[in-house]
């Protein structure tokens, strides 16, 4: 009937109003929250990057522990090593010491020999490798030059004279070989 | 944002350091240094040395190697610095065209900051290397009384090497630095910087942050290695009253005298008396000589006096430029290697009437100011200082009272760990977690931070379940346990606020007591342990009896029998000795048993076969290995 026809579009009419209230409102209201939802995101964007960073640090630290710690195997009895050198010195020293004094197959100056190999071997066993001086160009890589000297067997820029023997420990130098070189 | 190098470039030896996870680290070069000579040599051959290299052929090469660079940096040609090292240095130093002192190296001429450039180039291709990522960015320290100019051809000089020169700052403030003198509120500083060679101090006033240097003095000309020329004067007289011999003339041997007595002033540092020990230095018609000699600290103070005399002049004059008495000055600070000597730190405890801070390597102080300077530019320090640690271990009670470990102390914040748990009887349907703070290997010696139950755990033999128990810290130090049943899923937790735990006294307290008590507490957690293995034994013992009993004779049944009733006895008591004999007592008669049953076709046995060893705290053998009994109550019993 059209009472009921009108009461039905009355109450459609206010669903309708209620419907575009609602939505008027949450409108408002997600308008009103978009700057904090910015600010958020700005946020999570800030602590991604920063959490990121850190894990990426922590990885790059363990990285870099790895190699260290692989260096101090490697070179750790370095300093160890390059002590013991200073006896290795005074062996050599009184081998030619000797040499001056008594004739080259003096049975002690055998042993002093013995002794010297023995230290070289001890030495090799722990990485120690002696550097060539003998006919080679002075190269500050290896050597450390002491004096200038006039050589006419020789030519210009080779090492003249071993001083004092140096080292290279897995390849590094610990002690270059202290040297004379031609002029 | 890379990280940001910070460099020490000094006159004799230069240093790198850079923050790493919050902390200033030194960083070695290509040869495995920690610092690297400030020295570039040019060869014959056009090739280019820098470092301890270039050092090593100076003397072949004289006119083409160049050090020390920093006292013509930035610089006039006609500037007396220049002309006093004109006379000195065997490398050519001429005029530019803008005035500016220059080297002179065959036909080309290098300007100062384009030479200390290439010994940046190093430590950045070197820093490069070692970190494994580029480094774009520098601080780069500067001594207190450079001018404009000097700074400019610094900055130039980082440039050139390709560093963005983030900062130029000054040795002492980059001292101060390193010493976190910067959080103080208003401070007056002194640094008392004494190298190889040169002797620097600098009074700065510290206020919010802020340096202000006030004056500086020194002397460019006195360091380290004057000292080391008196020693060896000293050797050279004393050998030559001994033996006759004049070493001074001997350019070998004085090349070993200057190596021992830089070793020998070394150890005199650390102690009173050493020796110098040089066999076979020099020889003569009678044949080898030797030197060896005693030198005492005293003899060496001795024998420096004037050196350290001289150190006070400059001191007493910055500090009356500054306006200031030695009261004035709050702290003190030691940079260079020098400063190791015990009568230098006297001197400096005698002048400023206060003792100086120590503690920061003295040759590498600088570069690690340097590199914290960075840190705060490139804005990372701060973030770290953040992270807390938790001050004690935290974990649960296990069988036999035992305090199990799950975090331990000094753990940095936030965190999580986790440790699978089982059983301790069959059958057992709950666990009740504990949760203990302390140090003490006893769980009830400890603080009782909480428990809770997890119940529903289905029927099976013991040490079967895996009962996984979770610690997790989060940043604002609150604790969560969980334990979960992983057959079932089902899961229990606790939340735990740090006000439930102990404060800085209690916790030193506790430490303190677990040291005391270290060796009781092993000897009761060892008993505790023994128990558990034993008591596991005989259970497991028993189940093979039973089911194999029948395969081995009467004989051997009763010995198994009586040995494992002395073992149940005997775990009555507190005797850790008689347990274990009585356990092992019961393997050995167990061993026939364990034999049948190996040779015995394969009867596909739920039991562990014959007698084990049991592992660790009382876990049965078929467990993984970080499975650990645990002492779980029932719900309704209470077994303490």
């Amino acid at each position: 009937m059209p009472d009921e026809k009108d009461n039905v579009r009355e109450m459609n009419n206010n669903t309708l109003e209620e419907i575009q209230f609602v939505q008027e409102e949450a409108t408002e209201l997600a308008q009103a929250i978009e700057p904090s939802v910015d600010e958020l995101k700005a946020q999570v964007v800030e602590l991604k990057d920063k959490y990121l960073r850190a894990l990426a640090e922590m990885e790059n630290m363990k990285k870099r522990q790895q190699r260290q710690y692989a260096d101090v195997l490697k070179y750790g009895k370095e300093a160890v090593l390059k002590d013991f050198l200073l006896v290795y010195d005074a062996i050599e020293k009184s081998i030619a010491s000797a040499l001056g004094l008594f004739p080259d197959d003096d049975n002690f100056i055998k042993g002093l020999r013995m002794t010297e190999k023995l230290m070289l071997e001890t030495l090799k066993k722990h990485g120690m490798e002696p550097i060539q001086t003998m006919n080679v160009a002075f190269d500050p890589h290896y050597h450390e030059a002491l004096m200038q000297v006039m050589r006419d067997d020789l030519a210009s820029g080779m090492v003249a004279d071993e001083i004092e023997k140096g080292f290279l420990l897995n390849e590094r130098v610990i002690r270059p070989a202290k040297v004379t070189v031609v002029s | 944002m890379g990280k940001i190098l910070g460099i020490d470039l000094g006159t004799t030896n230069s240093c790198m350091a850079i923050m790493e996870a919050g902390e200033p680290k030194v960083i070695p070069n290509a040869e495995g240094a920690r610092t690297t000579p400030s020295v570039v040599a040019f060869t014959a051959s056009g090739e280019r040395l820098v470092g301890q290299v270039a050092r090593r052929q100076a003397i072949t090469n004289s006119e083409k190697t160049m050090h020390a660079i920093k006292r013509l940096i930035g610089r006039k040609f006609e500037d007396q610095e220049v002309q006093k090292d004109i006379k000195v240095m065997p490398f050519k130093i001429v005029k530019a065209d803008n005035d500016d002192a220059a080297i002179q190296i065959d036909d080309r001429r290098y300007a100062p900051p384009e030479i200390s450039a290439m010994v940046l180039q190093k430590l950045k291709m070197d820093a490069e290397a070692y970190l494994g990522e580029k480094i774009d960015e520098a601080v780069i320290t500067v001594p207190a009384y450079f001018n404009d100019s000097q700074r400019q051809a610094t900055k130039d000089a980082g440039k050139i090497a390709g560093f963005d020169v983030k900062r130029i700052i000054n040795e002492p403030t980059a001292a101060a630095l390193a010493y976190g003198l910067d959080r103080k509120k208003e401070e007056k500083v002194a640094v008392f910087d004494l190298g190889g060679g040169t002797f620097d101090i600098s009074i700065l006033e510290i206020g919010d942050g802020v340096f202000e240097v006030k004056s500086t003095n020194g002397d460019t000309h006195l360091g380290g290695e004057d000292i080391d020329y008196l020693i060896i004067d000293f050797l050279v007289s004393e050998f030559k009253k001994e033996t006759g011999v004049d070493l001074g003339k001997d350019r070998m041997a004085l090349q070993r005298l200057k190596e021992g007595a830089e070793r020998a002033k070394h150890e005199l540092s650390s102690m009173m008396e050493t020796e110098v020990n040089l066999p076979f230095i020099t020889a003569d018609q009678t044949g080898p000589k030797h030197l060896n000699m005693k030198l005492t600290r005293a003899k060496l103070e001795n024998l420096v006096e004037d050196i350290i005399a001289n150190l006070e002049g400059p001191c007493r004059k910055a500090m009356a430029d500054a306006g200031l008495t030695p009261k004035d000055i709050d702290e003190v600070i030691l940079v260079g290697g020098q400063t190791r000597m015990p009568r230098v730190v006297q001197k400096v405890k005698e002048i400023f009437e206060k003792e100086p801070h120590k503690g920061v390597n003295p040759d590498e102080v600088v570069a690690v100011g340097a590199a914290i300077q960075g840190g705060v530019l490139g804005g990372d320090v701060k973030d770290v200082l953040l992270l807390d640690v938790t001050p004690l271990s935290l974990g649960i009670e296990t069988l036999g009272g035992v305090f199990t470990k799950i975090i331990e102390r000094n753990t940095t914040i936030p965190t999580k760990k986790t440790q699978i748990f089982s059983t301790a009887e069959d059958n057992q349907n709950a666990v009740t977690i504990r949760v203990f703070q302390g140090e003490r290997p006893m769980a009830g010696d400890n603080k009782l931070l909480g428990h809770f139950d997890l119940m529903g755990i289905p029927a099976a033999p013991r040490g079967l379940p895996q009962i996984e128990v979770s610690f997790d810290i989060d940043a604002n130090g609150i604790l969560h346990v969980s334990a979960k049943d992983k057959a079932t899923g089902k899961e229990q937790s606790i939340r735990i606020t740090s006000s439930s735990g102990l404060n800085e006294d209690d916790i030193n307290k506790m430490i303190r007591e677990a040291e005391e008590h270290e060796s009781d507490d092993r000897k009761r957690k060892e008993l505790v342990e023994t128990k558990n293995t034993a008591d596991s034994l005989a259970y497991t013992t028993e189940k093979t009896l039973k089911e194999h009993g029948g395969k081995v004779d009467s004989t051997t049944r009763a010995s198994i029998e009586n040995a494992l009733a002395d073992l149940k006895e005997v775990l009555k008591s507190d005797d850790t000795e008689q347990i274990r004999k009585k356990m092992d007592a019961l393997t050995t008669a167990s061993h026939k048993l364990a034999e049948v049953i190996y040779s015995s076709a394969a009867q596909g046995s739920a039991g562990a076969a014959g007698p084990q060893a049991g592992p660790g705290a009382g876990g049965s053998s078929k467990q993984a290995e970080d499975v650990v009994d645990a002492e779980f109550e029932e719900v309704k019993g209470d077994k303490g």
